[in-house]
């Protein structure tokens, strides 16, 4: 359980600035492994066994401290235990008092295995790291952005077997647009001359990086532009060169290639052009105008996290989807996306966030973690809620008090409204949902009902920021009204309080 | 005091713990002799006890080795204690993740724990959410490892290994400390 908790707390660490390699990640930072991640690491077989000590040694837990403090607070647990046996009253800053005290009890038990305060992780080194380091980097969201893979295709060559391909084929139901991809002849490839960088990058594939394209009608001289630039980018002369792939674009030999349809280039959807008519529309993807930037240390990384997907298909493969399927000069690709649906795992973090988000291993159920939360907040809620016959210096005061109580006890509730809206809305067609979220009234609309359900959403879209942060100010008002309320009633305390514990009551009598 | 009484020290020779009754009028003395106010009108007004004081031969009153706790308590007593014991039980029971590893800047350190610790104050049940994850995660991942290394213990694979650091292959690291994980 410590090593667990070490492991993910953000123990381990991987050094993404090699000396005398590539940079493959952008600013080369220091990278946190997760909870994922070092379950990653050990199905791959990568981790080595470390003792307890070694960790214990860095955690600065003092065990007499933690004991001095419990003692503290059971003392002060044990006074208002024996003052409302004796009917003296508690004043509320000792309720408030016992109420932490209670959550730090559940805390020292829950967190007793995890060190305290580690400054220095451990750091891993091995050959695995590059490109395993560059496939977890991918997977992860990164300072707020979406998984790099989320806004990625990616083709992948396959060996055409006749038998299967003549049995897969007729099963299809819509019978997919084979994509010839359109490509262009390096001129002045410098594989020969500059191998040293080249074979470096490729990371053990046989051919030169180029772009291809894979749609129709694509403008071969920006291809033809890009493929040199390119070649400049490998062998050194450019410093600094950033070449854009746009829609279709696809670097091979790795097949990364960018996807309209993430979630990176949708706010480009709403506030820019709506459409590119150069671009016609495949499948069901709407297609806006895409176009990332690629520089040396991506190539490297799609290079090593494409050694990494082949390696370790076992692990990966699980969050892939099949796209589509594309038929370039002599080989035969499938194209597989990565949708952000399956992207739940952050593997590794640039700085371990202390909140729990997607670095942590997610509990089997939802529903358990929701109930935690509901009965922790109940909890606390209740045992303010005992102070609910308090004299108060004024009647409002402890009205507010009350409210504030019960707000509290009911505020766990918040969070199963979510499965509780996501439930009404499986009942509402999407199309109605989607028109009433954009806000464009349905002209096919013929049915009430389904006039009602479109008035409803639009309705709740309109004031969605009021209806999400409404009850939030709420609750944090009423946070600050306990704690101030808790020191503002000392103003006016009923006598009683001043009163001390009768302690030789409970003594042997001489 | 004894001496303002007209008492004065025991005449007696101290030739053992024999003693002298006394009274004591601890807080009427103290008003008749530093105001020169009347004994006599305070006498009534103030509740003074009149305790049978018992003197040892160094002339210390055996009244004041144990005293009896105070009946009452103040409104001071009663912040410190309580604030006192909210903050060492946030700030004890806050077990942050390591921080950016790379020159960490303390000033950001800081005001990053002195928000949690704020969270801790307003909000702990937040906090207790926050702890009961990690530990529902890091359970999980023991599984995962133990799992894993059950795995190497079978096929002997585990034996060959080096440590993690240079420290434990000199140490030579046993499975059995491992089986923690």
């Amino acid at each position: 359980m410590t090593h667990s908790f070490f492991a993910q707390m953000g123990g381990f660490v991987i050094d993404s600035n090699d000396l005398g390699e590539d940079q493959y990640i952008p600013e080369s930072p220091r990278l946190h492994l997760t909870a994922n991640g070092v379950a990653v690491l050990a199905e791959l077989d990568h981790l080595r066994p470390i003792s307890k000590d070694f960790i214990l040694d860095k955690s600065k837990a003092d065990h007499l401290a933690k004991a001095l403090v419990l003692i503290q607070a059971s003392w002060l647990i044990i006074q208002c235990i024996a003052r409302a046996i004796q009917n003296l009253p508690l004043s509320l800053l000792e309720l408030n008092t016992v109420a932490h005290v209670g959550c730090a009890l559940i805390m020292y038990f829950v967190w007793w295995h995890k060190p305290f305060d580690v400054r220095n992780p451990v750091l891993l080194t091995g050959e695995w790291t590059r490109p395993l380091t560059a496939a977890m980097w991918m997977f992860s969201k990164i300072e707020k952005e979406s998984p790099e893979i989320e806004s990625l295709v990616h083709f992948v060559p396959v060996q055409v077997d006749p038998s299967s391909a003549a049995k897969t084929s007729p099963g299809m139901s819509q019978p997919t647009p084979e994509i010839i991809m359109l490509e262009t002849q390096l001129v002045g490839s410098s594989a020969g001359d500059d191998s040293r960088n080249i074979s470096r990058l490729q990371s053990g594939l046989s051919t030169p990086p180029r772009i291809v394209n894979r749609l129709p009608g694509a403008n071969i001289q920006t291809l033809e532009a890009k493929n040199n630039s390119l070649a400049t980018l490998q062998d050194g002369r450019n410093r600094n060169p950033i070449i854009y792939m746009r829609e279709g674009d696809i670097l091979l030999p790795f097949g990364f290639g960018p996807k309209s349809s993430s979630i990176r280039f949708q706010e480009r959807l709403v506030n820019g052009p709506q459409m590119d008519s150069r671009y016609p529309p495949l499948q069901e993807y709407y297609k806006p105008p895409v176009e990332i930037k690629i520089d040396r240390a991506t190539i490297s990384r799609w290079g090593l996290t494409c050694q990494s997907l082949q390696e370790h298909d076992a692990i990966w493969s699980h969050y892939k989807k099949d796209l589509e399927t594309g038929e370039g000069l002599e080989t035969r690709y499938i194209g597989y996306e990565y949708p952000l649906s399956g992207l739940k795992r952050n593997f590794v973090e640039s700085e371990m966030p202390n909140w729990p988000g997607k670095d942590l291993i997610p509990h089997a159920s939802e529903y358990s973690s929701a109930i935690f939360f509901f009965l922790c907040c109940l909890a606390y809620g209740g045992i303010h809620a005992a102070a609910w016959n308090f004299n108060f210096p004024t009647d409002s005061e402890r009205f507010l008090w009350r409210l504030s109580a019960i707000y509290f006890g009911c505020s766990g509730l918040g969070v199963f409204l979510h499965w509780g809206v996501e439930f009404l809305l499986s009942f509402v067609p999407k199309r109605v949902l989607d028109t009433g979220l954009t806000g464009e009234f349905p002209t096919d609309c013929c049915c009430a009902v389904d006039f009602i359900v479109y008035m409803v959403v639009a309705g709740l879209t309109r004031c969605f920021a009021l209806i999400i942060f409404a009850p939030v100010l709420a609750y944090a008002i009423a946070r600050t009204y306990l704690v101030v309320e808790a020191f503002y009633s000392l103003r006016d305390l009923p006598v009683g309080v001043y009163s001390a514990t009768d302690w030789s009551r409970y003594l042997m009598h001489f | 005091m004894n001496e303002a009484l007209g008492l004065g020290r025991s005449p007696l020779p101290l030739h053992s713990f024999s003693t002298i009754p006394s009274f004591e009028l601890s807080v009427a003395n103290c008003y008749s002799n530093k105001y020169g106010c009347d004994w006599e009108f305070y006498k009534n007004r103030l509740d003074v006890r009149i305790p049978l004081n018992i003197k040892t031969m160094h002339g210390r009153d055996l009244k004041h080795i144990v005293r009896p706790e105070p009946t009452t308590r103040g409104t001071c007593g009663l912040i410190i204690s309580c604030v006192a014991t909210l903050s060492l039980c946030v700030y004890t029971a806050l077990h942050f993740n390591v921080v950016k590893s790379l020159r960490p800047s303390f000033v950001a350190t800081t005001f990053k724990k002195v928000g949690w610790i704020l969270v801790g104050m307003f909000a702990p049940e937040l906090v207790v959410y926050t702890a009961w994850s990690q530990w529902v995660s890091a359970r999980k991942l023991t599984d995962i490892v133990a799992k894993h290394f059950d795995r190497l213990v079978r096929t002997k694979t585990i034996h060959r290994r080096v440590g993690l650091t240079p420290l434990h292959s000199i140490q030579g690291e046993s499975v059995t400390s491992t089986n923690g994980l």
